[in-house]
């Protein structure tokens, strides 16, 4: 049975189909690269997460036939005057999928990066109480420590590399894009890219070492 | 550990996790690159998710007739039924019908019957009066329009 839900604009299925198959093709792979990329890190609070399978479930909830397996969610309507790009709409629809993956998981809340102070402000209460009902307190120290660890590791990459500290600097201002963070730093983007690269490699031995379990 | 350096550090996580996500600026060659270097079946990724857009997307039309559906059938369950002028058309002028209608009601009707000429009658007033039902759905729904 095809999960139908009244609240979906059709509208959002007429956009979709006049995407060109290149163009659809070409968000797909930026889709799958972001989710990729960004799992890949989520991995070391202990939460692996199947990337591809995430592009597939954005792209079906496009389409308002989402299996709502994550978080009983079937569809997303598209406010292109928020998303212009098909690609960033998926990308939106893939960030909430993981955050929420994450929330269940691991207790760690995270905020929207473009959200404004109050809303920061507002909501940190909650970021700050929140731990899953079903969880022992030994598991959410585990994940806490986890989480610390990996805080610890990146100070000290920031130490050792003052490029990578200052990208990271840019980060916990909350800038997350390449354009904003050479803003931030005053560098080049391409450089940006650079020093991501190196960051990446830094905390790729981490990431061989870890047999994570998948999260859902 | 204080309120505003927990802050801070999920602030730090949650913008790098999401930074190291980021490819806007990036070229879709040196995308299609990092994603090989990292082990990824890129060709066959792709495959299966364009299988999937194309999956999603006639499953979505489908839904359109499947709410349509539940609609008629609750209108069936009233005393008196909307589309009793349907009953004495013959198969002949049930497939006319269908196909005088919109191109779109003719590619969501095909979404979900490869042959419409082997439909029964039954199946084929019932098909039209999913699809009658679902243009006065999108005529009084605002959200639908186009």
């Amino acid at each position: 049975m095809i999960p139908t839900n009244k609240k979906y604009d059709s509208a959002t299925r007429e956009k979709l189909l006049q995407v060109a198959p290149e163009d659809l093709k070409e968000a797909l792979l930026r889709s799958l690269d972001y989710a990729h990329k960004k799992t890949l890190f989520i991995s070391l609070l202990d939460c692996r997460i199947d990337s591809e399978e995430l592009v597939q479930e954005a792209v079906a909830r496009a389409y308002g036939v989402g299996t709502g397996k994550f978080d009983k969610l079937t569809y997303r309507n598209w406010d292109q005057s928020k998303y212009p790009l098909l690609e960033d709409f998926l990308k939106s629809i893939i960030k909430s999928l993981i955050d929420h993956i994450l929330k269940e998981n691991t207790g760690i809340v995270f905020l929207p990066t473009d959200s404004d102070d109050t809303f920061q402000s507002e909501k940190l209460e909650e970021l700050i109480q929140h731990s899953k009902p079903s969880e022992t307190a030994e598991a959410v120290l585990l994940k806490a420590e986890e989480a610390k660890e990996l805080i610890k590791l990146l100070k000290k990459l920031s130490n050792d590399d003052e490029e990578i500290g200052m990208l990271l600097l840019a980060a916990e201002d909350g800038y997350s894009k390449a354009v904003e963070q050479a803003e931030a730093t005053g560098y080049e983007i391409k450089k940006i890219y650079n020093i991501r690269k190196r960051l990446k490699r830094k905390l790729d031995p981490l990431l061989d070492k870890l047999n994570r379990k998948l999260c859902r | 550990m204080s309120t505003d350096k927990r802050y801070k550090d999920l602030s730090l996580l949650n913008n790098l996790f999401e930074s190291l996500g980021d490819n806007e600026n990036m070229s879709a060659d040196d995308i299609k690159k990092e994603l090989r270097d990292d082990g990824i079946d890129l060709d066959a990724t792709l495959q299966r998710l364009m299988a999937a857009a194309t999956q999603a997307a006639a499953d979505s039309k489908r839904s359109v007739l499947d709410l349509a559906r539940k609609e008629r059938l609750q209108q069936e369950a009233k005393p008196k039924r909307t589309f009793d002028n349907l009953i004495n058309w013959s198969k002949e002028q049930l497939l006319a019908q269908i196909k005088s209608l919109s191109l779109e009601d003719n590619q969501i009707a095909a979404a979900s019957y490869r042959d419409l000429e082997k439909l029964t009658e039954d199946n084929l007033r019932a098909l039209l009066e999913d699809l009658e039902l679902l243009r006065q759905h999108e005529i009084t729904d605002p959200k639908n329009g186009k």
